[in-house]
């Protein structure tokens, strides 16, 4: 068990090294734009601000003597400082997390919480009239782009709820919670309908393997069949939606979050893309990486738990 | 235990079956009686409606695809119940507790996640209303009764640990644990290697001799039949068409098909000659037969068994066949 974990850290470690090399040099040597004009501010500059700059953020060293100072950088808690606003990246990165933190957490877990009981329902319920209706009302829901949803929810609030706080600023942490309810729903919306299709086919598969009929022969109860028996083995493909889902949803949640004039993280890295600020850009792409690597290790780490078979497979 | 006043009768039983490529007529009128303690045999080929009697006595098909005739009744101290009457709530307590089910593979027996003792203590949670600790220990004695030592670690092992005759004792541990006093066991020793088919089925005939239920045994394998059973059924095309005791049906089997399938079992000292075999297959389910199922296989078929009626004769009180010629 050590040595695997041991094994899987040691992977993950040449994975981030791997990542932060092609992002470095991919920004860095194909990039139109010279940084120096972002830390400027675009304007053309004295030549004397120009060297300035150029020494500050260690412009005129070769690209490979930039990427040992940010990684190097890294390893103290320095993410680097950006070209655009002067202030440390981790800083804006920091400012923005509760937000996208919120809405990719929170957006999870409600679309589990409706997508797993209802692709239950609609599995043991396989080709009848309920599992016909939320088959079509996933497709619409999945049909509906997030930004369309966010506005048509704002539109519905500002009428049916008009003191509703939809925009501008919060306070405390009620006014978080309820400031991020709805952009919750209406990410949750477009990660409903894949959990719930992924459950109901694993759902169906369940209930028709033998040990299922074994079950029912021993005279257990419906209720044991579906939840003690059939989602426990149907729902390690959840799993691996999900942890996938998890790392997409931060990027993904940038059109709810414009829509919801909030800004998250997502935001944060196109808005740093669009100005060509690198270090911003670099600093959450690694975070993506790690979050995905996290998520698939959770993943992995909740199949153990789940199957004896992974588990025994593993310390083979 | 009075052995041998009856304790289940199916009475024309009829089960249609919807599928994809229609309607199959899997079980055509069929009945039989188990008596207290009896180990009862049904024997036929793939295809011929063995196991749908089997799993339409524990109405275990799907519900909305399935049609069911008849009577199946089971004989209690209080009066008879018809299973396909009880609701589904009668039924599923019934499962398990009074009529218990062992499959055909036992590596499928067995749900993957969970440990051999879990699934056997659900069971006595759930009927017995034992609390874990008994039921712990309960599971633990069960398993050493069906061979499986030492129960105390073995319990704790998932299925994919225990090998395919283990499990399978294991499964019939688990389904006598509540006492059933009848067992279905569907071609229970099919997946299993020879020396382990003739200890399962020593095992469930010392069950059946320290508890006293009755087995419904289901084979395609003649052999099987000749160790354990009291009484054979011969099942082709979803009807029996011949019934009796064991030593009746071995020493004067009257039917056809039944013929075929004693001298299709292999022998000691008939090395060197050809096994023989029935040419053909079982007809499929899913049209109207007229006439006798086994016309189309059988050398000494006549017109008369194409199309016509078929006769039940009798050879002896317990003895019949169902075949136009007289044997």
């Amino acid at each position: 068990m050590l040595k695997s974990c041991v094994r899987k850290i040691m992977e993950y470690v040449v994975i981030l090294f791997v990542v932060s090399i092609l992002i470095f040099f991919l920004i860095h040597l194909f990039s139109p734009t010279d940084p120096v004009s972002v830390i400027i501010g675009g304007k053309g500059g004295t030549p004397e601000q120009i060297q300035a700059a150029r020494e500050e953020y260690h412009l005129n060293e070769p690209v490979w003597r930039q990427y040992l100072y940010w990684i190097g950088g890294i390893f103290h808690g320095d993410w680097g400082t950006s070209y655009k606003y002067h202030t440390p990246v981790l800083q804006s990165i920091a400012d923005r997390a509760p937000v996208t933190l919120g809405l990719v957490l929170g957006a999870s877990v409600l679309s589990i919480l409706v997508a797993i009981p209802l692709g239950v329902a609609s599995a043991v319920k396989n080709g009848k009239p309920l599992d016909g209706a939320l088959s079509i009302i996933s497709l619409i829901v999945a049909a509906v782009p997030p930004f369309l949803l966010s506005m048509l929810l704002i539109l519905a609030l500002s009428k049916l709820a008009p003191a509703y706080p939809i925009t501008g600023g919060y306070s405390g942490v009620e006014g978080y919670l309820i400031r991020m309810f709805w952009p919750c729903i209406a990410l949750a919306c477009s990660k409903v309908t894949i959990t719930l299709k992924i459950t109901r086919q694993g759902m169906v598969e369940q209930m028709q393997m033998p040990y299922m009929m074994n079950v029912e022969a021993k005279g257990m109860p419906r209720k044991n069949m579906i939840w003690k028996h059939g989602l426990k083995n149907a729902v390690i493909p959840v799993i691996s939606i999900l942890s996938i889902q998890i790392g997409a949803m931060i990027v993904g949640a940038v059109l709810v979050e414009s829509v919801f004039s909030l800004s998250g993280v997502g935001s944060l890295l196109i808005d740093s893309i669009k100005s060509s600020d690198f270090p911003v850009v670099q600093a959450i792409i690694l975070m993506l990486v790690v979050v995905f690597l996290i998520t698939g290790a959770l993943a992995d780490f909740l199949y153990a738990v789940i199957d004896p078979r992974i588990r025994a497979g593993r310390k083979g | 235990m009075n052995r041998g006043s009856s304790l289940m009768s199916v009475e024309a039983l009829y089960t249609d079956v919807i599928s994809a490529r229609g309607l199959y007529h899997t079980v055509q009128g069929v009945s039989f009686e188990i008596g207290q303690g009896e180990i009862l045999g049904i024997v036929g080929e793939s295809g011929c409606g063995k196991s749908m009697t089997a799993k339409s006595i524990l109405r275990l098909n799907q519900e909305d695809k399935t049609f069911y005739q008849g009577k199946v009744l089971y004989h209690t101290e209080d009066g008879v119940l018809d299973l396909l009457k009880l609701s589904k709530k009668e039924m599923s307590q019934l499962r398990g507790q009074k009529i218990a089910m062992v499959s055909q593979n036992p590596m499928e027996a067995f749900d993957p996640l969970y440990t051999v003792g879990d699934q056997i203590e659900e069971m006595l949670c759930y009927h017995k209303k034992m609390g874990k600790k008994e039921a712990l220990e309960e599971t633990e004695k069960l398993l050493e009764q069906v061979g499986i030592f030492p129960g105390k670690t073995r319990r704790k092992q998932y299925p994919h640990e225990f090998s395919g005759g283990m499990l399978q004792r294991a499964a019939i541990g688990m389904m006598i644990s509540c006492g059933p006093r009848l067992l279905i066991a569907d071609e229970p020793t099919t997946a299993l290697d020879v020396t382990m088919q003739s200890q399962i089925l020593s095992l469930l005939k010392k069950l059946r001799d320290d508890t006293g239920m009755s087995i419904l045994l289901i084979t395609h394998n003649f052999g099987v039949v000749a160790e354990v059973c009291d009484r054979v059924c011969v099942m082709y095309a979803g009807k029996i068409v011949e019934s009796g005791n064991v030593e009746e049906i071995f020493a004067c089997p009257k039917h056809p098909y039944t013929k075929a399938l004693i001298q299709s079992i292999p022998r000691a000292g008939s090395e060197g000659r050809r096994l023989q075999t029935i040419p053909g297959t079982p007809p499929a389910l899913n049209k109207p037969m007229g006439g006798c199922g086994f016309a189309m296989r059988c050398s000494c078929a006549q017109e008369q068994c194409k199309n016509g009626s078929i006769p039940v004769k009798t050879d002896s009180e317990s003895h019949w066949y169902r075949c136009v010629k007289e044997w």
